[in-house]
C-alpha cells in the first residue's frame, strides 16, 4: 500500500501523550496548535504518495531541497487508505521539487472543510508515524540526491549547495 | 497587543554607509544594529565630506548615510543629518541636525575621529562622562550614538534610564563635551535592546517555516553576530520580561544554535540550557535542538536530565537524538 508523506513542522504537538498542563485535552483529541502543520492553501493540502518504502528518503530529499536553507524537516508518514475513510478526494499535481520523479508523486488533498481537516489531524495523530530527520541527515540525503543525479542541482537553492558542502566537510 | 508604531519605525531604519566609503558591514535591509562605534570600518576615509566646518556649524558634506524604511524607501542623507522613519510604517523624514563643535580642522584626522571638547555633557550627563577629559570618539559612533538618540525618542519606554536622559536631551543638538566609552557602550546595549525587542516584535507576525530562514532569525544572527553575548543576554532579558508567543520563542532559541559566532558560544548555550525547562514542550525542543546544532558536548548532562522528566514522549526521542548527535 501506498505510504503518504506530509511536512507537520513540529512533531512534537503530535504526540499522544498528555503532560500535566494538559488535562483540559482528551486523548482523542488534537492539540489545536498541531493543525499549523497540516494548514490548507485553497482548501487544499500537498502531500506526497510514495509507493515504495525505499523512495521514502528520496521523496524527503527533494522535499528538503525544494527549501531555501538546510533544515530539520518534521514529517508524517501514512497510509493512503486513510484518505479513502476519510472520502478526502485529491488531485494529482506535478510538484516542484528539483527532482522530476518525485514531482510526479506529488497530490494535492482538495475540497477540504474545516471539519474534515480536523477529522484528518485526528487520524494522523492516532496513525501516522511521526519523523524528525536533522539538518546534517537531511544534507546527506541531498548530497545522494545530487551525487545521483535525481536531484537537479541548478533548481537547489545557493545556500543549500553551499550549507550540504559544510555538512559533509563535517 | 503590539501597535504599528511600535514596529515600524527604526526597524527599517539601517543606517547603513554605502560600500564605496569602505563600508558598514549591513545592507539596507538589516536591522537597525549597524551603527555601534565598534563597526567603524578602519578605512573609513571622508574624502567626501566637503569642506569642514568651523567649530559650531553643521556639518553638510555629501558624505551620507542610507536609510531604508520599513517601507522600502531609501532615504539619503548627509552625515550630520539623519533621516528616519516614523510611525506606523510610513516614511516621513525626522532630520537630526547636530551641532559639532570639534576643533580638529586636518581632514586626515577628522577622517576617523572627531575630538569633542567638553562643555555641554559634563553639564548633561555628569554621572556619565569623564570630567575633564576630552575623549576621541570614532566620528560614525557619534552619528549613531545621535541616530539612536531619535530612534529612542520612539522607543524610549525600553530604554534604561542613562539612554532616556539623552533621548530627553538630545534635541539641543549641541554636542560639546567628551562622550566616555561607558556612554557609548549603553548606547550600544540600548540599541540591541532596541532592535531585537522590534524584531521580536515583528516576529509575532512571521508564519515560521523549516527550511526557510525567517526575519527574526535573521535579525538575531546579525545581533549576534555583530554584539556576541551582550546580544544574547538582552534577548534573555527580553524574553524573560515580555511576553512573546511561543512561536516567536521557538523561533528565537532554534536560530540561536545556528549562528556561527565562537564569542558568544557560551551565553547561546547557557540560555538554551536553562530553556531545558520551560514549561512549553516546543521550547524545550527548540533547546534541544539548538545545542546539538552547537554541537555544545557539555550539554549532554543537562539533556539527559531533561529527557528524565519529559513526559512528552515524541519530545523525549528528540533528547535522544540530541545526545546522539553530541555524542557522534
Amino acid at each position: 500500500m501506498s505510504q503518504l508523506f506530509r511536512e507537520v513542522n513540529n512533531i512534537v504537538w503530535w504526540d499522544k501523550c498528555r503532560d500535566e498542563t494538559e488535562t483540559w485535552l482528551p486523548s482523542t483529541d488534537l492539540r489545536a496548535d498541531a493543525l499549523k502543520g497540516i494548514a490548507t492553501r485553497e482548501n487544499k493540502l500537498s502531500i506526497y504518495r510514495v509507493d515504495r518504502s525505499q523512495d521514502i528518503e528520496r521523496t524527503i530529499a527533494a522535499y528538503a531541497a525544494l527549501r531555501k536553507k538546510l533544515d530539520k524537516i518534521d514529517f508524517a508518514l501514512f497510509e493512503s487508505s486513510l484518505l479513502t475513510e476519510l472520502s478526502i478526494s485529491v488531485e494529482e499535481i506535478p510538484g516542484e521539487t528539483p527532482d522530476e520523479t518525485v514531482n510526479g508523486w506529488h497530490i494535492d488533498l482538495v475540497s477540504l472543510s474545516g471539519s474534515t481537516l480536523v477529522r484528518f489531524g485526528v487520524a494522523l495523530q492516532t496513525r501516522a508515524q511521526f519523523t524528525r530527520l536533522r539538518k546534517h541527515a537531511v544534507g546527506k540525503l541531498i548530497t545522494l540526491g545530487i551525487e545521483s543525479r535525481r536531484l537537479d542541482p541548478t533548481r537547489i537553492s545557493s545556500e543549500i549547495v553551499r550549507d550540504v558542502g559544510l555538512v559533509n566537510k563535517n | 497587543m503590539t501597535s504599528e508604531a511600535q514596529l515600524a519605525p527604526s526597524f527599517g531604519t539601517p543606517l547603513a554607509l554605502p560600500s564605496r566609503h569602505g563600508a558598514l558591514l549591513y545592507g539596507p535591509s538589516e536591522p537597525d544594529f549597524g551603527l555601534g562605534y565598534r563597526l567603524i570600518p578602519s578605512e573609513f576615509h571622508t574624502e567626501s565630506l566637503g569642506p569642514l566646518t568651523k567649530e559650531g556649524t553643521y556639518i553638510t558634506g555629501p558624505f551620507s548615510f542610507e536609510s531604508t524604511s520599513n517601507a522600502g524607501a531609501v532615504y539619503t542623507s548627509s552625515l550630520w543629518e539623519i533621516p528616519f522613519t516614523s510611525k506606523g510604517g510610513s516614511t516621513a523624514l525626522n532630520e537630526v541636525k547636530v551641532k559639532v563643535p570639534f576643533v580638529g580642522q586636518s581632514r586626515s584626522r577628522i577622517s576617523t575621529d572627531i575630538e569633542i571638547p567638553q562643555t555641554f555633557a559634563t553639564r548633561k550627563f555628569p554621572n556619565y562622562l569623564e570630567r575633564g577629559i576630552s575623549k576621541v570618539i570614532p566620528a560614525i559612533g557619534l552619528a549613531g550614538a545621535i541616530a539612536y538618540s531619535s530612534y529612542l525618542v520612539e522607543s524610549s519606554s525600553n530604554a534604561p534610564p542613562t539612554i532616556r536622559a539623552l533621548v530627553e536631551n538630545s534635541n539641543d543638538a549641541t554636542w560639546g563635551p567628551a562622550v566616555s566609552e561607558q556612554m557609548l557602550r549603553s548606547i550600544t546595549a540600548s540599541r540591541i535592546y532596541g532592535g531585537l525587542a522590534r524584531a521580536l516584535a515583528v516576529g509575532g507576525t512571521e508564519e515560521f517555516k523549516d527550511g526557510y530562514e525567517s526575519d527574526l532569525a535573521h535579525w538575531i544572527s546579525a545581533a549576534v553576530s555583530a554584539y556576541h553575548s551582550l546580544a544574547v543576554d538582552t534577548l534573555r532579558k527580553l524574553l524573560t520580561d515580555h511576553k512573546y508567543s511561543i512561536d516567536v520563542m521557538y523561533e528565537a532559541f532554534k536560530s540561536l544554535g545556528s549562528v556561527e559566532d565562537p564569542d558568544s558560544r557560551g551565553a547561546r548555550a547557557e540560555l538554551l540550557i536553562e530553556m531545558l525547562k520551560h514549561p512549553s514542550a516546543l521550547i524545550r525542543d527548540s533547546a534541544g535542538l539548538g545545542l546539538a546544532d552547537m554541537k555544545y558536548k557539555e550539554a549532554i548532562p543537562y539533556i539527559k536530565a531533561a529527557l528524565e522528566t519529559e513526559r512528552n514522549s515524541i519530545l523525549r526521542n528528540n533528547f535522544l537524538e540530541s545526545i546522539e548527535q553530541l555524542q557522534a
